[in-house]
């Protein structure tokens, strides 16, 4: 699977975001898993998510439970 | 005036009536110093020499050594002892009379050894006696009387004290004599002094150059005190006792006066010690916590920290519950934007769902047919999930600025939350430190009071000392208990007592007076004019070129004065009589003192007066052997020395 949308779809997301910046904040956590995603793809990053504990048990309209503490932690002992 | 019918009992209630204390009270205080109404009138008794015989050995370079003297038969009159010489025993032969009669030994040293016995014969009125020393050395001797044609032994004697014991108890009562008491302040200490039968027989001596009227002494008015007793004047030793006895007392409450004085210095020092501490002590206390005022602090302390920790019972519940509304109040905040975030996000997502045209489901990718896509673009419904799009109205706009204002008043009730909770933290925080300030006050108190207990504070020494001090006080008032008013009532009974007798006195001493100017010119003073005997027994002289004190006659006068008022004393007591004077005179060189030949004759013609107005008065004068003594003395009265000079 391709890591790149295509132009067209490019080109759309750019003109969503143009029409309604309030879906930027969307685009940039998008690129932002892109850029960490080591070219995983959506069903791929899905399951990953779900791996969290947090983020599988959240219902819609829920708070998504934040994991920012574990994922520092495991940044410490990777530094380590 | 004549006092003699008072009574004792009398007496006593005069005296109680003069100081107001009871009879019983003046009566126990006489008899306790021995005080009685001495109130007998001696009648007067003549002591008459008969006979003196001395046995013995000189020691030294003597013509005559052995001593072998006696004259006996002598009788009332004038007896004249005589020598060419000086130092030839006229004086000694007088001392050795005088022995014998007192049981005083008083001869010169240079003589000891020499005499071996001796013998005096006296009669007292017609009684006859005879002390005899067979041991001079060792004063061994008897004193006997005699009467019808027996012998009596009325005393033994083995030594000098027991001789002179002896003397005085036989005088002292053969001539109704009594010795005078006095009391005399010796190293602030009342010493009581006898003054018996030796002193009394000071008034038959009368010396050369005589400086007191009678006897030798002028202690404690020894001369008025003698003058009254030879004159028989009623209550005076009884005046003398009961002075005797205030001094007695006056000594002994001065010392202990002076130790209760030398205790109040002491204590008086330790007073100003102990002020001075307390002073201190008091100072100390100002800057000092007491145990009371630390205890009333930590009950302080206590009260508050029990006031703060129930604060912080009541704070912590409200901040607890302000927490949880403000939490509530935050989470409100953050629902009301997701909410309409959310909206926003619906909207935009539709109004952008709305432009797509969707070819094939993005679940199976099935192609979707046009006449598909064209019924739902003309129902508006979604061409994935078939659900109706509604358009967007004007009611989106009300709605969207319904969630905003739901995002304003949750942010709103949360900054009131927010000042609430940050209130009621607040005092929380300062009910908390309030507390704990309290509990950290109250342990260091609870500690100061733990070490102020288990010391003695400055407040407690004061409290020691402030007990010293008034104890101290208590010792410096509390006066030793002087008999103050036992001195009083004796003073009051000496002036009382001479008031039973001064009349009497003064009377007597007028015809004294009288009678020693009548002697004194007897004896050759033809420039006097008068004499006046005063009770204190000072004589003023009046001559005719002046007036003087007996003091202030020359010696040849006062010698004179003295044999006068002595004869005047025993002419008065045989005109009144009462009067205990034992009528013997000795008078030691007549001759002395610048007395001319005429005087001397003048004196002896005096003496030899007597005859007439005293005729069983005894004199006996010594003198250098001259023709105005041989003149008149009568051969046989005449002592003379032997041919080696010596008189024995």
């Amino acid at each position: 699977m391709s890591s790149r949308p295509s132009p067209k779809v490019t080109e759309l997301c750019d003109q969503i975001v143009a029409d309604h910046p309030i879906f930027g904040w969307y685009r940039d956590r998008a690129r932002l898993v892109v850029d960490v995603s080591n070219g995983r793809g959506g069903a791929e990053l899905k399951e990953r998510q779900h791996a969290q504990k947090e983020y599988h048990e959240s219902k819609i309209g829920d708070l998504i439970p934040t994991i920012a503490g574990r994922v520092k932690q495991r940044l410490q002992e990777i530094a380590a | 005036m004549r006092t003699q019918d008072i009574t004792r009992d009398q007496w006593v209630t005069m005296i109680a009536e003069k100081v107001g204390k009871e009879f019983s009270e003046v009566d126990t205080l006489l008899k306790r110093h021995g005080i009685e109404a001495r109130v007998t009138r001696p009648i007067p008794r003549r002591l008459l020499i008969e006979s003196v015989s001395i046995n013995g050995e000189k020691t030294g370079e003597f013509e005559t050594k052995e001593i072998s003297f006696s004259r006996t038969e002598m009788g009332p009159g004038l007896y004249a002892m005589v020598s060419d010489d000086n130092l030839k025993g006229k004086t000694t032969l007088l001392k050795i009379i005088r022995w014998m009669l007192t049981g005083l030994y008083d001869l010169p040293a240079d003589m000891v050894g020499w005499l071996h016995t001796v013998t005096l014969g006296f009669k007292i009125d017609d009684q006859r006696y005879e002390v005899s020393v067979e041991s001079v050395s060792e004063s061994v001797g008897t004193l006997s009387s005699f009467a019808r044609g027996k012998t009596r032994r009325i005393a033994s004697f083995s030594d000098a004290s027991t001789f002179r014991s002896v003397m005085e108890d036989f005088f002292l009562t053969e001539l109704k004599l009594e010795p005078l008491i006095a009391v005399a302040d010796i190293n602030e200490s009342g010493v009581e002094q006898r003054h018996g039968w030796n002193w009394l027989f000071s008034a038959t001596v009368i010396d050369p150059a005589p400086d007191v009227l009678f006897g030798t002494d002028t202690t404690h008015g020894k001369p008025l005190r003698m003058m009254q007793m030879y004159l028989g004047i009623p209550w005076v030793l009884t005046r003398a006792d009961l002075m005797a006895a205030q001094k007695r007392l006056t000594i002994d409450a001065k010392a202990v006066g002076r130790t209760t004085r030398e205790m109040s210095s002491s204590a008086e020092k330790r007073l100003s010690e102990l002020r001075a501490m307390r002073e201190t002590f008091a100072e100390k206390v100002k800057t000092e916590t007491s145990i009371a005022d630390l205890r009333h602090q930590s009950s302080d302390a206590l009260s508050v920290y029990m006031q703060s920790a129930s604060d912080v019972r009541k704070l912590t519940p409200i901040v607890n519950e302000a927490q949880q509304e403000f939490d509530a109040a935050e989470a409100a905040v953050s629902e009301s934007i997701r909410r309409h975030q959310e909206f926003l996000e619906t909207q935009a997502a539709g109004r952008v769902f709305r432009k797509l045209r969707p070819i094939c489901c993005p679940s199976c990718e099935e192609v979707y047919s046009e006449e598909y896509r064209e019924e739902k673009e003309k129902k508006h419904d979604c061409m994935v999930c078939g659900r109706h799009d509604a358009k967007e109205t004007e009611a989106t706009v009300e709605i969207e600025a319904a969630f905003a204002s739901d995002v304003e008043d949750a942010k709103a009730e949360k900054t009131r939350r927010r000042k609430h909770l940050g209130v009621v933290k607040a005092k929380l925080t300062a009910a908390i430190s309030k507390r704990d300030d309290a509990d950290r006050r109250n342990q260091r108190l609870e500690k100061d009071l733990g070490i102020a207990q288990s010391s003695t504070g400055a407040e407690i020494e004061v409290v020691k000392v402030d007990a010293q001090i008034a104890e101290l006080e208590r010792m410096i008032h509390e006066k030793a208990d002087v008999s103050n008013w036992e001195i009083d009532v004796l003073q009051k009974a000496v002036e009382l007592t001479k008031e039973l007798y001064e009349g009497e006195q003064a009377e007597i001493l007028v015809r004294v007076s009288e009678m020693t100017a009548m002697f004194a010119r007897s004896f050759g003073m033809t420039d006097l004019v008068d004499v006046k005997l005063k009770g204190n027994t000072t004589m003023d002289v009046q001559m005719m070129g002046g007036k003087k004190t007996f003091g202030k006659c020359e010696p040849g006068e006062r010698m004179r004065l003295k044999v006068a008022a002595t004869l005047a004393l025993i002419q008065v007591s045989e005109e009144r009589g009462i009067g205990s004077h034992p009528g013997v005179l000795f008078v030691d060189s007549v001759a002395n003192n610048e007395v001319t030949d005429k005087d001397v004759t003048e004196i002896v013609k005096g003496f030899q007066g007597l005859r007439e107005t005293l005729p069983d008065v005894q004199v006996f004068i010594s003198g250098i052997s001259s023709a105005a003594i041989l003149d008149h003395v009568p051969c046989e009265n005449v002592i003379k020395n032997r041919e080696d000079g010596y008189l024995w």
